[in-house]
């Protein structure tokens, strides 16, 4: 799954609690489809570059809210009934171009490690040191089961 | 004004004559001639040296050594180049002055006596001015504009070279690369609004001087900022965007508007 930004852009006058009921039920949403919500941020009120015009009137104000989450490619869809909703004056979502998933992101981790090892020269040991520790991890494990 | 010009065209020449000294400094003999002959100038090219007996020229020299009249011919081709060059009056004047300085060593001769050296110490150590420096308009480079911050060198100041106007380069906004492929963000509003106009307009790539990869990108977010309200798409015939302020029309813009008795009000 990969890693999205979402972006909502409130009207200014909204109230905190609707505002985060949106955003509550974008998550909820989320996490139906086996998402991941990694983070969620407010901007605050930020001022636009240009009177976004509602039905209600020009904006020159908005409340930005960004969460970022991992969701299935199809999660867009699924936010179109966000175009509808009266509060908001925009959303988007951006997918993270630079993010690094799964086994890239391990192997990444484990060349790291085998990078340091050569350099403190005691390859060995510590190979030695960590199948120890393995073994007495494995060893807690089942007596904990036990 | 003229008179200060004249000083400082004088001045300028001085470390030229320097040169010429730290030159002749080798050929002691040298000195003493020129300086003599530049003294009684006058006299020495009416008469004809040529023809004058050499004991005329000794005594003359205060009893200098032989083949005067080598030097002396020398000498006088010399001074016809000077004159030729266009050194004459303070010039010569002077040269004679700072080549008196070496000749003291061997005290044979001095120009102390026309006291010129007083007066061109004098003239070294202060700056004639009149009453114009008080003037509303008053330049002491009238060619050359200097704006408050701008450094200039000593090479500007010198009056008798013509005045390069250079373009002042106001504290414009300067990125590299590295810098955009890092910050562009659609986000990122601050940053982005560097590549505006102030029409609202993205600036191009000959004047960001980044590479086309971070100028794709810089567009791309600011597209995106734009199509997210971030941004204005133009701001053509309303207030120039700044990042952090309402793009809002409000009664306090106008009154700035009315006092600055700009005309670029909008309806």
């Amino acid at each position: 799954m990969p890693l999205y930004d979402c972006l909502f852009l409130v009207k200014p006058h909204v109230r905190k609690e609707s505002l985060m009921d949106l955003v509550a039920r974008v998550g909820i949403q989320a996490y139906e489809r086996n998402g991941v919500i990694t983070d969620v941020k407010s901007f605050g009120t930020v001022q636009l570059g240009y009177g976004i015009k509602k039905t209600d009137g020009r904006y020159y104000q908005g409340q930005l809210m960004q969460m970022t989450m991992m969701v299935p490619p199809s999660f867009n869809q699924e936010l179109q009934y966000l175009n509808k909703e009266d509060h908001l004056l925009r959303w988007l979502i951006v997918k993270h171009r630079n993010a690094v998933y799964g086994l890239e992101f391990i192997n990444e981790d484990e060349g790291k490690d085998e990078l340091s090892m050569f350099r403190s020269g005691s390859l060995f040991n510590k190979g030695d040191n960590e199948d120890d520790d393995d073994d007495d991890d494995d060893g807690d494990e089942e007596y904990d089961v036990e | 004004m003229m008179r200060r010009i004249a000083l400082q065209k004088e001045l300028l020449r001085q470390p030229s004559l320097c040169g010429l000294i730290s030159s002749k400094q080798v050929l002691p003999l040298f000195f003493r001639h020129q300086s003599f002959r530049t003294d009684n100038g006058n006299s020495g090219r009416n008469s004809d040296n040529s023809f004058e007996s050499s004991d005329d020229f000794e005594r003359r020299l205060f009893g200098d050594i032989s083949n005067n009249e080598i030097n002396d011919s020398f000498y006088r081709k010399l001074d016809k180049l000077e004159k030729a060059h266009g050194r004459s009056g303070i010039g010569s004047k002077l040269n004679s002055d700072d080549s008196r300085i070496i000749d003291g060593i061997s005290d044979s001769f001095n120009s102390l006596s026309d006291g010129m050296d007083e007066k061109l110490k004098e003239a070294a150590r202060t700056f004639v001015f009149s009453d114009e420096i008080h003037d509303e308009n008053y330049k002491f480079r009238p060619d050359v504009t200097f704006y408050p911050g701008m450094t200039y060198t000593t090479r500007d100041l010198d009056l008798t070279k013509p005045g390069v106007q250079k373009r002042f380069k106001r504290n414009e906004f300067e990125t590299t690369t590295q810098e955009v492929l890092k910050k562009a963000d659609f986000r990122n509003v601050r940053f982005l609004s560097n590549f505006l106009t102030e029409a609202g307009i993205i600036i191009k790539r000959s004047k960001t001087r980044i590479s086309a990869k971070a100028q794709r990108k810089v567009a791309r977010e600011i597209k995106t900022a734009r199509a997210f309200g971030l941004m204005p798409f133009t701001t053509m015939g309303t207030k120039p965007f700044i990042f952090g302020r309402s793009m809002k029309d409000e009664a306090e813009d106008y009154e700035h508007q009315h006092n600055t008795a700009s005309t670029a009000t909008d309806p």
